[in-house]
């Protein structure tokens, strides 16, 4: 599929996925595969170009149940992509769907 | 998958990254099956769902180059995003066509901009039914355009995804697909040659025999059950390959996909592999079978005319019932083993068994060779 376009729905879905609550990959990946046909493991490479954007930070948390999980939260810069992603992607599906 | 295998496979595949975005990727990976086993999956079910690793590496430079957004077909490309939408979702067949008169040549199916599932199957003429996929909104966009020139019927699927299922006479020739995604299944069919190319998405091909048979794929499995081919060509980048009760000479290249190959007959057989395995067992007399890291087992009923294995460190393990054959085997730091019963002769790190020509080559750097007879 076209690259940029997956690229952009891809970004748009973890980030707003993250703009509800924080999470840690797996958690994440399972939300959104569950939806998406997406492999969790493409998943993470968006996460790691979301990271190395800015536009989500990582922080570790301790597990009582096994090895400390990796928490991903959205910046600020993050927020502005997701807000203005989202617009973009309602404007389309309107106008779309006024020709459908 | 195992999970060492596959962190081992796409360690491999981001060697030419840096070294900390790498080792930050790998980590995560390693969570994911951390997380996966607390929840009580198998890790052969946590690779499969993280998909192929090689696909997953492919992503970084996919996801991360630039590009114009294209609006074209835009609802199809994203059907393919939501599972919702459904691949596997389908239109009523639209159209049915057969001909009056038997025709007979040569079948060429081919996608532009389109990917399709395929089903091909014998009939008494070329008759198919065609469906469209979906995408958000409904049926999608996927269109078949068929033509006859001289002797040759091509069908054309364009953008968007569909299902075709097709017949063809049974006196046709020759078969070319051109496929980007979606899976293929051909059954009970003849010809004199099948050309098959595809992307993604498995191949199937069941009771068919053609002189010539050819496939070449970049992700996806290839089955063969019951096929007779004279001559066949595979070439397999990230897929499994599996045959059973197959005949003809053969000639497979796959990267990191297994090769498992029962009760194969023919004459000669040539296999190689990067880091997937390879498991044999054929009557034919010539074999020639190398892997740069997955193992190699062999095993022949038959008289022996020749047989090479080699290896940088996967095992070799051979199975010979032919009494008549000598072999030599050498390695840098595997260890030889003969349990054959036959006389052996040591020398550092090469073995020889049996007293005449030497027929059987096997050798490794740092894998183990062994030869049993059964």
């Amino acid at each position: 599929m076209d690259a940029q376009l997956k690229r952009g729905v891809l970004d748009l879905c973890v980030l707003s996925q993250l703009r509800k609550r924080d999470m840690y990959g797996y958690e994440l990946t399972e939300t959104i595969a569950s939806e998406l046909e997406i492999t969790a493991g493409t998943l993470y490479l968006v996460l790691k170009r979301l990271k190395d954007n800015a536009y989500v930070e990582t922080y570790l948390v301790e597990s009582s149940s096994g090895p400390a999980r990796k928490y991903y939260h959205i910046t600020p810069e993050g927020l502005r992509y997701q807000e203005a992603g989202k617009k973009e992607w309602e404007q389309f599906v309107e106008r779309t769907g006024r020709l459908l | 998958m195992k999970r060492n295998e596959y962190i081992g496979i796409l360690a491999e595949v981001l060697a030419d990254m840096d070294a900390e975005s790498r080792n930050e990727i790998l980590e995560e990976f390693e969570h994911h099956f951390d997380e996966g086993i607390r929840s009580g999956m198998s890790e052969e079910e946590i690779s499969e769902e993280l998909g192929d690793p090689r696909e997953a590496a492919e992503g970084i430079t996919e996801l991360s180059g630039k590009g114009d957004l294209s609006l074209k077909n835009i609802l199809t490309e994203l059907s393919s995003v939501f599972r919702t939408a459904g691949r596997n979702r389908y239109s009523e067949p639209e159209t049915i066509c057969g001909f009056e008169e038997e025709q007979c040549g040569n079948a060429v199916i081919c996608t532009e901009n389109a990917s399709a599932d395929m089903t091909i199957s014998t009939g008494d003429r070329f008759e198919y039914v065609f469906r469209k996929g979906f995408n958000l909104f409904g049926p999608n966009d996927c269109r078949l355009n068929t033509e006859i020139r001289n002797d040759t019927f091509f069908l054309r699927i364009a953008d968007g995804h569909g299902n075709l299922e097709l017949t063809i006479p049974c006196c046709t020739d020759h078969l070319e697909i051109r496929n980007t995604s979606g899976d293929i299944t051909i059954r009970d069919i003849n010809l004199v040659s099948a050309d098959i190319e595809s992307s993604s998405g498995d191949v199937r091909l069941e009771q068919t025999d053609t002189e010539r048979l050819r496939i070449r794929m970049r992700s996806g499995d290839i089955t063969l059950v019951n096929v007779n081919a004279l001559r066949s060509e595979m070439k397999l980048s990230s897929g499994d390959l599996e045959m059973n009760c197959c005949s003809g000479n053969a000639e497979i290249e796959t990267g990191s996909g297994d090769i498992d190959i029962s009760a194969h007959t023919g004459e000669r057989i040539v296999i190689s592999s990067r880091s997937g395995d390879i498991e044999l067992e054929t009557d034919a007399p010539e074999i020639d079978v190398s892997s740069v890291s997955g193992d190699i087992e062999v095993e022949t009923p038959n008289r022996i005319a020749y047989i090479e294995a080699h290896s940088v460190s996967g095992d070799i393990d051979l199975s010979l019932k032919d009494p008549e054959w000598s072999a030599e085997f050498s390695t840098v730091s595997g260890d030889l083993e003969n349990r054959t019963g036959k006389p052996e002769r040591r020398s550092g790190k090469t073995l020889r068994i049996g007293d005449g020509n030497v027929n059987v080559t096997a050798s490794t750097v740092s894998g183990d060779i062994k030869a049993d007879t059964y």
